[in-house]
């Protein structure tokens, strides 16, 4: 583990902490005198549960690279990751963001209720699923099943998607700027309407993304019925493309 | 509809002259109670006398529900919210009488916060329930959503959710796993290493009225079988040095029940519906009762929710009135000196499923001299 620096905007901290616990403490003292929190240095080096439980609203930017549940519970807090990040970003958050200017794998954004998640790079598998509510931003490619049981709220995926997109999802919506090998049960395509082309758009201008919202498609659920959901098959055609 | 006691097969010997003599429960103190988290967390869950409320969340009668609170505030028991109580909005009247909560982390997360975490006596993760592999089917004012945690790919992750709680209530509140009683041995062992403060083992299996339908009764583990394999999985893992508690939910129903899990090992038992819905109906002190084992007890109509919750307070006190008794018949100043030697099986498949000594024989059964 390597050491880093917690930097506060007005009171500078010089402090040796590697451990998620001793970080998570850090972070806490930091927003009762500062809505401002950095931690740098050295930066993180894939530990577990940071950020986790956010209440208060402030901006938390974090150098290097963090492992699972990063940013998990967040209600309030914007935070930025430098680096790549692991499994379950974001899980159960319900308020606040987090941009992500790297990859991140299996699960993010799992039980999303409310607030952003931005991924400036790639998404690993089942990302959104159960998500509620809120927005999940890919900009680049998502894996296999995204969207898997989600159930409210906004997926919007810049790139590509493998198989099972929309996979059993009864609520929200998945709008794709790529490709999908698959879509999953009880998902279909549908017109994109002008409102859906302007919410786009505001995400765009917002997050300064790349993308032209009007070449987008949009994924909803067949039916908002679990019960149906289950029973449903899978679409039979494999998507060509735009 | 009656029910019949699981522990219905083994019987309490008091205490006349070989041993220890009995105790006064009047002038005599003793020690009955369970602390969770103790040396773990900041703030421990003392319980009295180590029993504690399990999830009722499937009881879908508001007066129920909220009989339930109330009990428990006056029985002076935290009360079990479970997935449904957060839905049906059960936090207004746990405000309004000043109970305390254990907070569910179930897999539907429905309402989950940190705040809410955070107001909580004690968090406990759901490993039971369920097990359709999609939705829980809908139910009237109810909840759909995964029967399985989905931020969850193996055994491991389940450490990683423990340290996650305890991060999040920075260490100040028992983090407790509730697992469903199918391999009780494997998952016990997975659970004590996962570091949670408590394991409660849940008999309660086929709380949904689909399921049962569906699978029938032949399904997990007897509550006579659950306590020697949950027991050789805490020795194997040092869970006791660890000082991580076992609890057994359901199937108690009264405090000869309870004192005979204790006296079989478990740190503590949970009380269920076979329990709580006899103290809605005002039955006074519980007693086991011959007649069909039927887990479908039904909830009787009409109930005002004061009563009822008087009535389950005193059905409370009426059981630890009974634990603290036995303790004294049986010369038991704590739990530190009871032991399962003051237990003896009835019948052989209780022995068997036990490992007590079988009464008459005097012994417990070859197969467990090894």
């Amino acid at each position: 583990m390597h050491p880093y620096e917690l930097h506060a905007r007005r009171d500078i901290m010089e402090e040796r902490l590697s451990r998620t616990h001793e970080i998570n403490k850090a972070i806490l003292k930091q927003s009762e005198i500062s809505k401002k929190i950095k931690i740098g240095g050295a930066g993180l080096n894939g530990q577990d549960n940071i950020a986790v439980g956010l209440t208060k609203e402030v901006e938390l930017i974090v150098e290097g690279a963090a492992g699972d549940f990063f940013g998990a519970l967040n209600s309030s807090a914007v935070i930025t990751l430098t680096g790549n990040v692991a499994r379950f970003l974001g899980d159960c958050m319900s308020g606040g963001g987090i941009i992500v200017n790297g990859n991140s794998d299996f699960g993010t954004g799992s039980y999303m209720s409310g607030g952003v998640i931005v991924i400036r790079g790639n998404a690993g598998d089942n990302a959104g699923q159960v998500k509620r509510a809120g927005a999940l931003i890919i900009d680049g490619d998502a894996g296999v099943n995204a969207a898997y049981l989600m159930v409210g709220g906004d997926m919007i995926i810049t790139g590509d998607c493998e198989d099972g997109l929309g996979e059993l999802m009864i609520g929200g919506a998945v709008y794709i700027g790529g490709t999908y090998s698959s879509l999953g049960r009880n998902a279909k395509t549908v017109e994109m309407g002008l409102s859906d082309v302007n919410l786009l758009d505001t995400y765009f201008k917002h997050y300064g993304i790349s993308a032209k919202s009007t070449t987008f498609r949009k994924i909803v659920p067949v039916s908002s019925d679990p019960l149906i959901a289950i029973k449903a098959k899978a679409p039979q055609a494999k998507d060509g493309g735009n | 509809m009656s029910c019949q006691s699981p522990y219905h097969d083994i019987v309490i010997l008091p205490t006349y002259l070989f041993g220890n003599k009995p105790l006064d429960p009047s002038l005599d103190a003793i020690d009955t109670s369970l602390v969770i988290g103790d040396g773990r967390v900041q703030h421990p869950l003392r319980l009295e006398h180590s029993i504690m409320l399990a999830d009722l969340s499937e009881i879908s009668n508001i007066e129920a529900r909220k009989a339930l609170i109330y009990g428990a505030s006056l029985g002076s028991l935290p009360y079990n919210m479970g997935l449904e109580g957060i839905l049906r909005g059960d936090q207004d009247f746990v405000d309004e009488v000043g109970a305390k909560v254990i907070y569910p982390w179930t897999s539907n997360r429905f309402g989950v916060s940190a705040k809410m975490l955070n107001q909580a006596t004690a968090i406990e993760i759901h490993i039971s329930g369920t097990l359709l592999p999609s939705f829980k089917p809908m139910q009237e004012g109810g909840s759909s959503g995964p029967s399985m945690h989905m931020d969850m790919e193996s055994p491991k992750d389940l450490k990683k959710h423990v340290d996650m709680l305890k991060e999040i209530s920075d260490y100040n509140i028992p983090i407790i796993l509730n697992i469903g009683a199918g391999n009780v041995y494997g998952d016990v062992k997975l659970a004590a290493k996962a570091g949670a403060d408590a394991i409660v083992i849940d008999t309660n299996l086929l709380s949904h009225p689909h399921l049962k339908d569906l699978l029938g009764q032949d399904m997990g583990m007897p509550v006579l079988g659950i306590i020697p394999p949950a027991l050789k999985a805490m020795k194997e893992t040092n869970a006791k040095e660890e000082n991580i508690k076992v609890l057994i939910s359901g199937g108690s129903l009264s405090g000869m029940d309870v004192f005979k899990s204790l006296a079989m090992g478990m740190d503590g038992v949970c009380l269920g519906r076979n329990f709580l819905i006899r103290a809605f109906q005002g039955q006074g002190h519980p007693t086991t009762e011959e007649g069909k084992n039927d887990v479908t007890v039904e909830i009787p109509d009409n109930i005002n929710w004061k009563q009822a919750g008087e009535n389950v307070a005193m059905n409370i006190r009426g059981l630890t009135e009974q634990v603290g008794y036995l303790f004294a018949i049986t010369a038991n100043a704590s739990k530190k000196t009871l032991t399962s030697e003051c237990l003896r099986a009835t019948t052989y498949d209780a022995a068997s499923l036990t490992g007590l000594k079988l009464a008459g024989y005097e012994k417990a059964l070859p197969i467990w001299m090894h």
